[in-house]
């Protein structure tokens, strides 16, 4: 950083011990300790071999989820951007909500909604007579419940791209007599592309590595790398196939995530000089009609799980009331009498969040400030992307050893660092170079310009880094589970702990008060500032 | 302000790699994820235990069963754990191969009836134990349970859950109890016909329990002894542990000494205070399993508990030969079609 070398080396440091002691050791003990010492080349080539089905599996089941999520995405995109309808600021809010929902909490509501005896099945029995639909036992309860969690992704990359549509193109071409077909591919096509391509690729990455799904709903019939790489080293205790199934797993999603990093950084801002008019939804055309039904269905996607948890949380079957008491059980009924483990909890809960969030958001904005070294930064932001959470779990606990809280911050933090760096440089890159330029010929040095000119532009992205990076600490599982010892309950586990003693009601309970949270997080977010929280 | 920044984030990032120093009188117990919860039994017996002992207990979950072995295997050059709590009849002579365990027979052993002290080697002391069965909801299944094949009925078509045998304990039990039912191979006639009933096979019991619990299946693999819990804590007495006149299979749940620990003699204090009374009387409600200690008396909700005419086991060595073999067949009929 020029002439503030204090600053610039400490900040070097810093973001070099990150990735060093907390990326590139735990997963070097990991390799080293299970493949180097352990494997020649050609056992390796036999393990993959032995496994390949895994692999074309994983490419399935991530390639068929990506797919349906971008045909609701687009489309949802598309009528958020260009259709003006009562309720569109709810929709929008409501499609964080994926985002905040642990995965055990939508298996069990995904069951209470889609499951045989479920309430759709139910009410396609009561009404129309019709035998259950099997919808979520199987391969096409994976892609459901991965069409749930990544079409609201798809959704927020694409209608960013719509809004940034140069109209005056469109506008042109069809004046030149292109027709609405031609225009759509010749022109709206390919401005979105980008945007969409990078959308659908981290979607990919993410269904690809997709662990508590896949794993319930996939039963014996259906397994995945992953499911795999967990069932070697947790079941049959071979730590040298889970390994080498890591191993190929993180090359193979690396090198996506390095496309996704090309297209993500190629997607192409411009300053809008024209708006396309918004059109009102007009629900007793054809058009309108499909449009506002596809809405409906939509909305109805996102809000049901989220309503079967609220029933279970504050309804009482057996007496059809509303009552609070499985939150008096959380807090105030247990054992100690005191709802200290609840409240404990949430206290954990709190502080891996804050910290990962404060650590994921430091080094993001270090990375993202570092104008040279961009290879060894992309390499590491991909890297970080393309890391599996089983991977990384074993990792840290051959590398550090289990049972400490800020280690699992540290963890987390590293899962929120992609994130948080990718939604802090793209607001740096809006900032006018000119604008830099101009302070520097003014005489203003770099801290100064960070201060006065880039600081003030990008001080809502870095709201949003922390509330995401906050967001995906408070709904993560898998991590804590491996690391914690049994000691650091945090709200997942408490809702996890609570569902295997099979007390639904409280674990519906939890499980409001952690959305709630996270909600919350992102809604202040969406409504103190216009900025897209798009990743 | 950025001195005082770095300053804190070394201290914070030494603070993590300080690894805590091992002390003389603390005992390090290594278990499954429903013991140290406060639900669980750890939070009953622990106190207890430290009071008896004037030491410190950490209790530390490693989450389920197979994750417990996997970490002592995980640490094995240097050993943590002094005592691991919760392997069962089927995994321990998988643990007792890994070397990683020493022998331990405490000296109150005589507490534990001869039928249930399943470890010939001595490695392994049992501290409960109860069997596998299918619970129903006789509200909605009008059906007449009386063997193993009352489970083909084509009333229960796509309704039954069951857990996997490579993944949950109960779902290995049950693949074995069929073996010592309808022997080898006859268990794989029993699966493919089976088969089509089943609605789907979870990875763990809790995920089969909370199906049934929503609504979503009238019957699943679970315990004699789940109605108990029904019937205590839910006030429900209509949840039924169907009695199959084969027998049911036996699970008994142990603990043992982990190989290398500096409290050799605070964990044979521990292991021989599980016998006791104290320890035995948590068990019927925190494990909902029966305690081995034969003079504690069962509470009145136990009354819904099934009482097994017959218990069924095969032999640990058999099943040590033979279990791969069986699940990876089990695993084919259940993906084939």
């Amino acid at each position: 950083m020029g002439k503030n070398n204090g600053f610039g080396i400490i900040a070097k440091i810093i973001l070099l011990l990150f990735g060093v002691v907390f990326f590139f050791y735990p997963l070097a003990v990991l390799f080293f300790r299970t493949i180097f010492l352990t494997l020649n080349f050609s056992l390796f080539l036999e393990i993959i071999s032995a496994n390949s089905h895994l692999i074309w599996n994983s490419f399935y089941q991530a390639g068929v989820s990506t797919f349906v999520s971008v045909l609701i995405g687009v489309p949802a995109a598309y009528l958020l951007v260009k259709r003006d309808f009562f309720g569109k600021k709810i929709l929008k809010a409501f499609s964080y909500i994926p985002f905040v929902f642990p995965s055990i909490l939508v298996v069990i509501s995904f069951v209470i909604i889609f499951g045989n005896n479920g309430w759709i099945n139910s009410f396609l029995k009561s009404s129309f007579g019709l035998g259950h639909i099997q919808f979520i036992y199987g391969f096409q309860g994976i892609i459901l419940a991965h069409a749930f969690y990544n079409f609201p992704i798809i959704m927020h990359f694409v209608s960013n791209a719509f809004e940034n549509l140069d109209v005056s193109m469109k506008e042109a071409a069809r004046t030149l007599g292109a027709n609405k077909l031609q225009v759509f591919f010749k022109i709206t096509l390919p401005q979105i592309m980008p945007s969409l391509l990078s959308g659908a690729l981290l979607v990919f990455i993410y269904c690809f590595m997709s662990f508590a799904i896949v794993l319930s709903f996939g039963g014996v019939q259906f397994s995945t790398l992953e499911v795999e790489i967990y069932k070697q080293i947790s079941r049959n205790l071979n730590f040298t196939v889970g390994s080498v199934l890591a191993l190929v797993q993180f090359f193979i999603l690396f090198v996506v995530a390095v496309i996704f990093h090309y297209f993500s950084s190629k997607k192409i801002i411009t300053t809008k000089k024209y708006f396309e008019k918004v059109k009102k939804l007009n629900p007793f055309s054809i058009r309108g009609f499909i449009e506002v039904s596809f809405l409906i269905l939509l909305f109805a996607f996102i809000f049901l799980p989220l309503l079967s948890l609220i029933l279970f949380a504050f309804f009482d079957f057996s007496t059809m009331q509303f009552t609070f008491s499985s939150f008096e059980k959380i807090f105030l009924s247990d054992q100690s009498g005191l709802g200290l483990s609840a409240i404990s909890s949430i206290g954990y809960s709190l502080f891996l969040a804050f910290f990962s969030a404060a650590v994921a958001t430091l080094t993001a904005l270090i990375a993202a400030f570092r104008k040279n070294q961009s290879f060894i930064i992309a390499t590491f932001v991909s890297s970080t992307i393309a890391i599996s959470i089983m991977t990384l779990g074993f990792g840290y606990y051959l590398g550090f050893g289990s049972g400490n809280l800020i280690i699992i911050g540290f963890g987390h933090a590293i899962l929120a660092f992609p994130f948080a760096y990718r939604i802090i440089k793209n607001s740096l890159n809006r900032i006018d170079v000119e604008c830099i330029e101009v302070a520097h010929t003014l005489g203003a040095n770099n801290f100064q310009v960070f201060k006065f000119v880039q600081l003030p532009r990008i001080k809502k992205a870095i709201f949003v880094s922390i509330a995401f990076s906050f967001a995906i600490s408070l709904a993560e599982l898998g991590l804590v589970l491996l690391l914690y010892d049994g000691v650091f309950a945090t709200m997942p586990v408490y809702v996890y702990r609570l569902l295997s003693t099979f007390d639904l009601h409280a674990a519906a309970a939890m499980g409001v008060i952690l959305i709630s949270i996270s909600f919350l997080c992102f809604y202040a977010v969406e409504y103190f500032s216009d900025f897209e929280v798009v990743v | 302000m950025k001195k005082i920044i770095s300053i804190l984030f070394i201290s914070i990032f030494l603070f993590g790699c300080v690894q805590q120093e091992q002390n003389e009188n603390n005992l390090t117990i290594y278990t499954y994820d429903s013991m140290v919860s406060e639900y669980g039994l750890g939070p009953k017996v622990i106190s207890k235990f430290e009071e008896q002992c004037n030491c410190k207990v950490n209790l530390l979950s490693k989450g389920d069963t197979g994750q417990v072995l996997t970490a002592i295997i995980l640490e094995k050059d240097s050993p943590k754990a002094d005592v691991v709590i919760g392997i069962d009849n089927s995994l321990v002579s998988n643990a007792i191969d890994t070397g990683l365990f020493e022998k331990f027979t405490p000296k109150n052993i005589e507490i534990v009836p001869e039928n249930l002290r399943f470890d010939k080697e001595g490695y392994f002391t049992p501290f409960d134990y109860g069997f596998f069965a299918f619970v129903y909801d006789s509200k909605k299944l009008d059906l007449d349970f009386k063997n193993f094949n009352s489970l083909l009925d084509s009333k229960l078509r796509n309704r039954v859950v069951i857990q996997n045998p490579r993944t949950s304990s109960p779902g290995l039990g049950l693949l074995l109890w069929s073996v010592s039912v309808y022997g080898d191979p006859g268990y794989k006639d029993f699966w493919k016909e089976f088969k089509p009933n089943i609605l789907t096979v979870t990875t763990g019991w809790d995920e089969s329990a909370g199906l049934f619990r929503v609504g979503e299946t009238p019957i699943y693999l679970s315990y004699a002894t789940s109605p108990p819990y029904y019937a205590e804590f839910e006030d429900i007495n209509y949840f039924i542990a169907a009695n199959f006149s084969e027998g049911h299979y036996l699970q008994i749940e142990s603990m043992a000494i982990v190989k290398g620990t500096k409290n050799r003699l605070l964990a044979e204090e521990f292991i021989e205070f599980s016998l006791e009374k104290e320890f035995q009387k948590e068990i019927p409600f925190t494990q909902f399993m029966f305690p081995v200690n034969q003079s504690v008396s069962l509470p009145d909700a136990f009354d819904y508990a099934l009482h097994p005419t017959k218990q069924l086991e095969l032999s640990s060595n058999l099943v040590k030969e033979k279990q791969e073999e069986w699940i990876s067949e089990w695993e084919k009929i259940m993906v084939s079609g």
